[in-house]
């Protein structure tokens, strides 16, 4: 009689760890397959090379680098750089002295500049990924100057109902 | 003799059968059975889902349109994507490029779909080839559009 009494306690354990397993393995499948691919570090890198390659040409600075319209010549889309945007672009020109050769280029969310240099070191949801580029270059034929391109993305997607 | 008999018994299926080990043994077989198959036919599901590639798709569109150049062709390879839709039985619109928003739907089931943005000014137009969703870049959108 004891032991028949032991068997259905093992039984009734044996459910209870079955459950316990189930709901574990369940729920570890679900978080992971409905978490986000995070992308941003790569999407700001691309924005960081659309930016660079409409302001540098091999080891110089474009003839026109002073008036350039960064929306306009990068091929980047005003509504996407508007207000609130996922999106951040600050462009520095500078000459050997470190003064600036045009008024530095802001475009998008300027708030997620702030972003930068928390996000260097962890990885969190609503903190932006930034790409910083920094390079020498000449300007004028034989100047030396330095531009510095810091982009910054924020963009996770979402679903969408039918 | 005793532990003969209860042996005996035990293999009988001529006896009560609540009393048999071996109902018992077969039926808690067959529960473990049914809960590993669950489980596992769950992980297939969710790993096999059509979430998982509604969201890598969208998100590599939206990336190889971001890195694009005016004039260039893009191919992709979604026969995976369109396996999965044909799974859910959905015949409907698997990717849209809505270029007034900027955005990059996929959609593999009649439930929902994910949705990506790109940042760049290009008016594209798109299709599929086979299991090959083509899309060509054009020029810059003539109009910008106004910023909200």
């Amino acid at each position: 009689m004891n032991k028949r009494a032991g068997e259905k306690l093992l039984s009734v354990w044996w459910f209870a760890i079955l459950v316990i397993v189930g709901v574990a393995v369940s729920a570890g499948i679900i978080i992971f397959y409905s978490a986000s691919v995070d992308v941003r570090n790569y999407e700001a890198e691309i924005l960081n090379k659309q930016v660079q390659n409409c302001f540098i040409d091999g080891n110089n600075l474009v003839g026109n680098f002073k008036t350039i319209d960064v929306l306009k010549d990068c091929n980047l889309d005003p509504t996407i750089f508007g207000k609130g945007s996922d999106y951040f672009v600050k462009v520095l020109i500078l000459d050997s002295d470190g003064k600036d050769l045009r008024e530095p280029i802001i475009v998008g969310d300027s708030s997620k500049e702030a972003d930068c240099p928390i996000s260097e070191g962890i990885t969190a949801k609503h903190i932006s990924v930034c790409n910083d580029f920094n390079k020498r270059v000449y300007y004028n034929k034989n100047n030396l100057g330095m531009i510095k391109i810091l982009t910054a993305s924020n963009q996770e997607g979402g679903k969408v109902k039918l | 003799m005793m532990k003969r008999a209860r042996l005996v018994r035990s293999f009988s299926l001529s006896g009560k059968k609540g009393d048999s080990p071996i109902y018992s043994n077969i039926f808690f077989l067959i529960l473990n059975l049914a809960f590993f198959g669950i489980l596992l036919l769950f992980i297939h599901t969710s790993s096999t889902g059509s979430l998982v590639y509604e969201q890598s798709y969208a998100k590599e569109i939206g990336l190889l349109l971001d890195n694009a150049q005016p004039g260039m062709k893009l191919t992709i390879n979604m026969a995976d994507a369109l396996a999965i839709a044909q799974k859910n039985k959905f015949n409907g619109e698997f990717v849209k490029i809505d270029t007034n928003t900027n955005e990059v739907i996929v959609k593999l089931s009649s439930s929902g779909g994910y949705t990506y943005k790109f940042f760049t000014n290009y008016d594209v137009s798109s299709g599929f080839v086979g299991d090959k969703f083509v899309i060509n870049v054009k020029n810059i959108k003539d109009v910008l559009k106004e910023e909200k």
